[in-house]
């Protein structure tokens, strides 16, 4: 909520801002023409010069911004660096970018910039050759030290960033950040015009502003991306420079799913294509006596395509069964989805399969293997299908679990059918395990929802970095009803230090959320922002002096107990200092500790 | 506990989905339940048929075809025919392949048996042999195989083939050393665990010190299969281990290596190396190994169908750029067969000896008159003016079969010249050419304008008399002699007009050979002498050119006559039939690569891609018109997609939950609640992440990152 005012205000001071720059580099340039038009003489050479010089520049910018504090104290004071460096050196990037207001801001600052006779980078060029190299060495290097110690807190990390960027050459955010600017002009611009119009063309959304997406809303951007991209050319444009623009719209206002409602939605959901699916279905089947001799001449077979290929690997599994009227053969099923699947679980079912119980498999997979091929070769007759359902999924992917299934599958009695779900999954297997397999591959495209092998809502709350089944903060509540005091205690210290820190985070936030940094720095901020967490040792304090615990085991035995029922979460930050954190939002917090105290 | 019971009420779920590994029963799934009807339906269709149509289907692992008109006696026919045929060719290819190996097998025996090795009790030298193999590690278990299979006939003593994935550390590799050896000769079980009265791990090399004293064995051996895959310090320990034990156990150790002794040799620390004398063994490369297998399966004259040029093509094409290996070419060439024969229902007319006209259905002859090939024969026939006969084609399937039986008996003819001409072309033509390009070239019917044949004119042209008759002896002994490799034996009494002819060039160019000689002056064909002169007008004045020209003497008009007769008669007896143009190529001649290249090189990603992009090819979705972008009537999943594809590197989920209910909610006459959307949604969205396009974005809260692009 914060954060939010802060932006609708920011456009007004920042419009203000910038005309007070244009204003103050013009004088700037004025003062110094003779000097300029000696030096365009030189600008070929110079231009590479100057590049390296820019650190010097920006040094010296500082000095300067810090004169000028005193006759410009709206602003904060370490957006000043940044902007001011970078307001000039931006027309090229900025022609690309689709909004129109900003379009017209760009023609009016060159058009400023010819008026004064000089090319658009000149003011950082300028700078550099009005101060020759004897001022830098002498007065540049004695006052400004005294003035930048006196608030070095404030703008070492603008500073850092700055020239880190400069010597780096890593150029690609001015644009960005420009364009930062130019957006919250033409929004304060656009704000009473447009959005009444979208309003009434977009009645159900949420959030008006959310619609500004860029390439998704093609009624806002006056010049939409371009459509027809060959695919790389597709992946450059979506990756190019700059801070992919995004909305600000979060999900904060939806109630999630928990999975009992998603439950019974699905059950009670109807899915239109039903026939269509069934169909489709159906047409798969009819290879199925194809599938079969397939098998029978020692190929093994592999489905992929989208949807689920359970209940049609299910079917030919039935067509198998019912085909072999005299001898029922053996079908072994395996879920390869299942999170707790090993391979010792497969050949063991193999095993009890084909051979009476208590049959001794040893404990290494290979060696299984091995007895298991000595049982098949028993009796030579003995033929065993074995269908892996997602055999590319987490719990069979290791390369040692591949070669054991392919050295399987490549035994004449075991005939093998598998499904795919990754377009990747081909990569799981080099030309000696592709060759063991001996997979003949179809294109099995079923459309069906993926039921079993997807667990939805956790995956979908992951995605969301809510996970998932602590939502709402419920189970928790069970969880520490049944924990002693102690921990009850230990937790409730802790969602209060996380209320804290979040608190302080949002704001700093709000103010970090102007000085774009460089990129690292920026994501240490966001997940700080979003991920608020409490340092190990400060909690240990707090717990010894709130005597819950008296020593480290004592302690760490609590956290275990959180970590089991993944109640809190560690992490190292940037310097390596554990932090604890639960991974849970300020409202779910809050009914939590109302619940325990 | 809680949890169970709603479990238990949810009809959607089965405990059986999600259990790792069982044993399939009939209706174990709940799956089956909403489809149980047609199953049932199955069943009741079957129970009306005879017991035994039942019985033959059972039998039958074919397929009736051309609707199911097809009768039984031609689907067992069928099958039989792929039995038979693929059974012979796969012979030939297995004597190849063990063929091909024998070599290295013999040499890396000879060595392992070597008395040298056992000489000097005290030396702690472990003998070795580095077998390299090439960078093919498909084709390296069959040669390990072979060689296991080949040392323990020959050798007491047994052998331990290691793979780089069990060796996982150097007590799971004693331990599967020591089982595999105790196991593979005689079950003592009692040896395994004791020994003078002490318990022995069962990692420990005691065992299998007390196994080779109580067997009398004369080596160990023990193979790295794919030595550069193993973990350097691992090998590093086993041989110094196996150095130390030298003088009680006999080992003996191959190596299998893709690269070159010397980048094995300089991963290994002195230390280990020191332990090791060994000798290196080459292996026979794919390429010359596949170009055998593929003359004897392919080209070969027994060969009852043929692989058209495309098909080939593609192999090759897979061969060099991905697979290299002999084994998946064969298992190509055997998917090619079954393709062939299961599903060409007029694959019964391959092998001409077991044709009756008696199983030849009238559906049959509808089927042979909708083949191109029958087309373009009619239409040959209406060019002709014979219109009768073209009209009697059409209708009267008596005639056909005459005709059928007639193409037959020519494609055979014609076919065997095909090989033929290959054969006396490889083996005449001075310089080596690769016979499956020539194979391509000749059943492709290009032959006659290729680049082949116009380099072995020209070649012609330049040559001395000597080279020439040395030429003619080759084409001659190659029909005399015909082929061993390709089946053909020698078809001089078939081709006797045109040996005669060589036969007359060649004694015509030994005279001419014989006078070069006795006048001390070599003799060219006019041409080289041409092509001379041409280089000198170039250097030299315009003068020496005619000067040049008319120094040709008798002898050497004569040669140059001699030269173009013989090319003359080269070219027209290098000018074959395409068989593409064949009436019936379409029994015999196997040619469409689209199906093998998805079988074998699937595009997973492409076929997800597409489905979820344009679901409209797979579902009729209702809408007939809309074929491109988004429509609430595609499946939730594709409509998340496609607005998934409009967005940039960074997706605001909050966004995208916007379109998606705003495109769901937009269906007319529907009212739908937004949380059975939202559960859409979050199936769509598990969906996404599973096939790895999306993932959680720290940039931003609820952001998601962008993994994949389409088409890329």
């Amino acid at each position: 909520m914060k954060r939010k005012k802060q932006t609708d205000e920011a456009p007004d001071a920042e419009d203000n801002e910038t005309i007070q720059k244009k204003s103050r580099s013009r004088t700037r340039q004025h003062s110094t023409t003779p000097e300029d038009d000696r030096q365009n003489g030189l600008s070929n050479s110079a231009t590479s010069r100057r590049t390296s010089r820019r650190v010097n520049a920006v040094v010296k910018e500082h000095e300067e911004s810090a004169h000028s504090d005193e006759e410009r104290t709206d602003e904060a004071p370490n957006d000043e660096p940044v902007e001011d460096t970078e307001d000039t050196p931006m027309d090229d990037a900025l022609a690309v970018t689709p909004q129109k207001g900003l379009r017209g801001i760009v023609n009016k600052h060159q058009l400023d910039d010819q008026a004064n006779g000089t090319t658009p980078k000149t003011s950082n060029g300028k700078k550099l050759f009005s101060t020759p190299v004897k001022v830098n060495g002498t007065s540049e290097n004695e006052t400004p030290r005294l003035v930048r110690n006196a608030d070095r807190s404030a703008r070492r990390k603008g500073t850092r960033a700055l020239i880190e960027r400069t010597v780096l050459g890593n150029t690609s955010d001015n644009d960005e950040e420009e364009e930062d600017i130019a957006q919250h002009i033409c929004e304060s611009e656009e704000e009473d015009g447009l959005d009444v119009s979208e309003a009434a063309t977009v009645p159900d959304t949420p959030s008006k502003k959310g619609r500004r997406k860029g390439s998704k809303n093609k009624r806002r951007s006056p010049t939409p991306p371009p459509q027809d991209l060959p695919p790389h050319e597709k992946y450059f444009f979506q990756n190019r420079g700059g801070r992919a623009k995004t909305s600000d719209n979060n999900l904060s206002s939806l109630a999630l799913l928990d999975h009992e409602e998603y439950f019974t939605l699905a059950r009670n959901f109807k899915d239109p294509q039903a026939e269509d699916l069934k169909a489709l279905q159906d047409l798969h089947s009819t290879s199925f006596k194809q599938w079969q001799f397939e098998l029978s001449q020692d190929f093994n077979i592999c489905l992929y395509g989208w949807g689920s290929k359970r209940s049609l690997l299910m079917r030919f599994a039935d067509h198998i069964y019912k085909s072999q009227a005299n001898s029922k053969p053996k079908i072994v099923v395996v879920n390869g989805y299942v999170h707790n699947l090993t391979i010792r679980d497969v050949l063991n079912t193999i095993a009890a399969a084909v051979s009476a119980p208590g049959q001794k498999m040893g404990s290494q997979p290979a060696e299984m293997l091995e007895n298991l091929v000595a049982i098949l070769e028993e009796d030579t007759s003995q033929e065993v299908v074995v269908i892996i359902h997602s055999i590319d999924r987490v719990p069979l992917r290791r390369p040692t679990t591949q070669a054991i299934l392919s050295r399987l599958s490549a035994h004449p009695q075991i005939h093998l059918v598998a499904s795919a779900d990754h377009p990747s999954f081909p990569l799981l297997w080099d030309s000696s395990l592709r060759s063991t397999y001996n997979f003949l591959f179809h294109d099995c495209t079923t459309f069906q929802p993926y039921v079993a092998e997807v667990d939805v809502v956790d995956e979908v709350h992951e995605l969301l970095g809510r996970s998932g089944r602590r939502v709402g903060g419920r189970g928790v509540s069970f969880v520490l009803k049944s924990l002693p005091e102690n921990a009850k205690n230990l937790f409730r210290v802790l969602i209060g230090e996380q209320l804290v820190a979040m608190d302080g985070d949002y704001g700093d936030g709000a103010e970090g959320d102007d000085d774009d940094d460089d990129d690292n720095e920026r994501r240490i901020g966001n997940s700080k922002k979003s991920e608020p967490g409490v340092e190990y040792r400060v909690l240990y304090q707090k717990a010894v002096e709130e005597f819950i615990c008296s020593n480290e085991m004592n302690f760490r035995t609590l956290l275990k107990e959180f970590h089991d029922h993944q109640m809190i979460q560690s992490r190292k930050d940037a310097l390596g200092t554990e932090m604890l954190s639960i991974p849970f939002r300020k409202e779910e917090l809050m009914t939590i500790l109302e619940d325990i105290i | 506990m809680s949890d169970n019971e709603e479990n238990s009420s949810h009809i959607g779920f089965d405990a059986i989905d999600h259990q790792p590994a069982y044993i399939y029963a009939p209706g174990s799934t709940n799956d089956e339940a909403p489809e149980r009807p047609p199953a049932k339906r199955r069943k009741v269709a079957k129970g009306k048929a005879s017991a035994q149509a039942q019985d033959r289907t059972r039998t039958l692992a074919f397929e009736p075809l051309l609707k199911g008109a097809e009768s039984a006696e031609c689907v067992q026919l069928r099958q039989d025919l792929f039995r038979k045929c693929w059974s012979d060719t796969d012979g030939r290819i297995q004597s190849i392949l063990n063929e091909a190996n024998e070599d290295t097998l013999a040499e890396v025996t000879s060595f392992v048996n070597d008395p040298t090795n056992e000489d000097n009790e005290d030396d702690e030298r472990v003998p070795a042999s580095f077998i390299v193999t090439g960078p093919n590690i498909a084709s390296q278990s069959l040669l390990f195989s072979q060689l296991s299979a080949r040392l323990k006939e020959e050798i007491n003593g047994p052998v331990v083939t290691l793979h780089s994935g069990d060796a996982s550390n150097l007590k799971a590799v004693l331990k599967q050393l020591i089982r595999d050896v105790t196991n593979q000769a005689s079950d003592d079980e009692g040896l395994l665990q004791e020994q003078n009265g002490r318990k022995l791990l069962n990692y420990d090399l005691e065992i299998l010190h007390g196994f080779v004293k109580n067997n009398g064995t004369q080596k160990v051996i023990v193979a790295f299969q794919d030595s550069e895959a193993f973990d350097t310090t691992l090998v590093v320990d086993l041989i110094t281990l196996f150095s130390s034990w030298m003088d009680r156990i006999p080992f003996v150790l191959l190596f299998g290596i893709a690269t070159s002794v010397e980048l094995f040799h300089e991963r290994l620390p002195r230390a280990a190396s020191r332990c090791l004398h060994g000798v290196q063994f080459d292996v026979e490369q794919t390429s010359s190994i596949l170009e055998r297998v593929f003359r004897c399966a392919v080209a070969n004259s027994k060969a009852s169908f043929r692989l058209g040029p495309e098909i080939v093509s593609s192999f090759m094409e897979r061969q060099h750029d991905h697979v290299q290996s002999v084994q998946s070419f064969v298992v190509a060439l055997k998917y090619a067969y079954m393709c062939h024969f299961y599903g060409n229902a007029l694959s019964i007319l391959t092998d001409t000896s077991q044709i009756s006209s008696k199983v030849i259905q009238p559906c049959h002859y509808e089927a042979i008159r909708m083949l191109p090939s029958f087309r373009r024969l009619v239409e040959r026939l209406v060019e002709t003016q014979d219109l009768d006969h073209a009209k009697s084609l059409l209708e009267n399937d008596q005639i056909l079969s005459q005709e059928i039986e007639n193409a037959l008996e020519s494609k055979d003819r014609s076919v065997l010249r095909l090989l033929r001409v290959l054969h006396v072309f490889t083996n005449a033509v001075p310089e080596p050419i690769s016979g499956i390009d020539l194979y391509m070239t000749i059943f492709d019917g290009a032959l006659t304008g290729s680049d082949y044949l116009k380099r072995a004119i020209d070649s012609i042209k330049r040559m001395t008399p000597v080279d020439l008759t040395t030429f003619t002896q080759g084409i001659r002994a190659s029909i005399e002699d015909g082929s061993a490799e390709l089946d053909l034996d020698g078809w001089a009494s078939e081709d006797e007009e045109f040996l005669a002819q060589i036969e007359d060039i060649e004694t015509k160019g030994i005279a001419v050979a014989e006078e070069s000689a006795k006048a001390g002056k070599p003799i060219r064909s006019s041409d080289a002498i041409h092509s001379k002169g041409l280089r000198t007008t170039v250097i030299a004045q315009r003068v020496q050119l005619s000067y040049e020209k008319s120094t040709i003497t008798e002898a050497e008009t004569e040669f140059t006559g001699l030269v173009e007769r013989l090319s003359k008669l080269l070219e027209e007896y290098f000018t074959l039939e395409n068989p593409k143009e064949m009436f019936l190529n379409e029994v015999w001649l196997c040619d469409s690569a689209d199906t093998f290249l998805d079988i074998f090189a699937p595009r997973p990603r492409a076929a997800i891609e597409n489905a979820l992009s344009a679901p409209h090819e797979y579902l009729t979705c209702e809408v007939g018109g809309a074929e491109e972008g988004l429509s609430s009537t595609h499946p939730a999943t594709a409509i998340l997609y496609q607005s998934y594809l409009e967005a940039g590197a960074l997706v605001n989920m909050a966004d995208l939950w916007t379109t998606f209910y705003e495109i769901l909610s937009g269906k007319e006459g529907e009212e739908s609640d937004e949380r059975e959307v939202l559960m859409q949604f979050y199936r769509a969205l598990a969906n996404l992440k599973l096939l790895g396009m999306v993932k959680q974005s720290k940039k931003k809260a609820d952001h998601l990152a962008k993994v994949a692009w389409k088409g890329l």
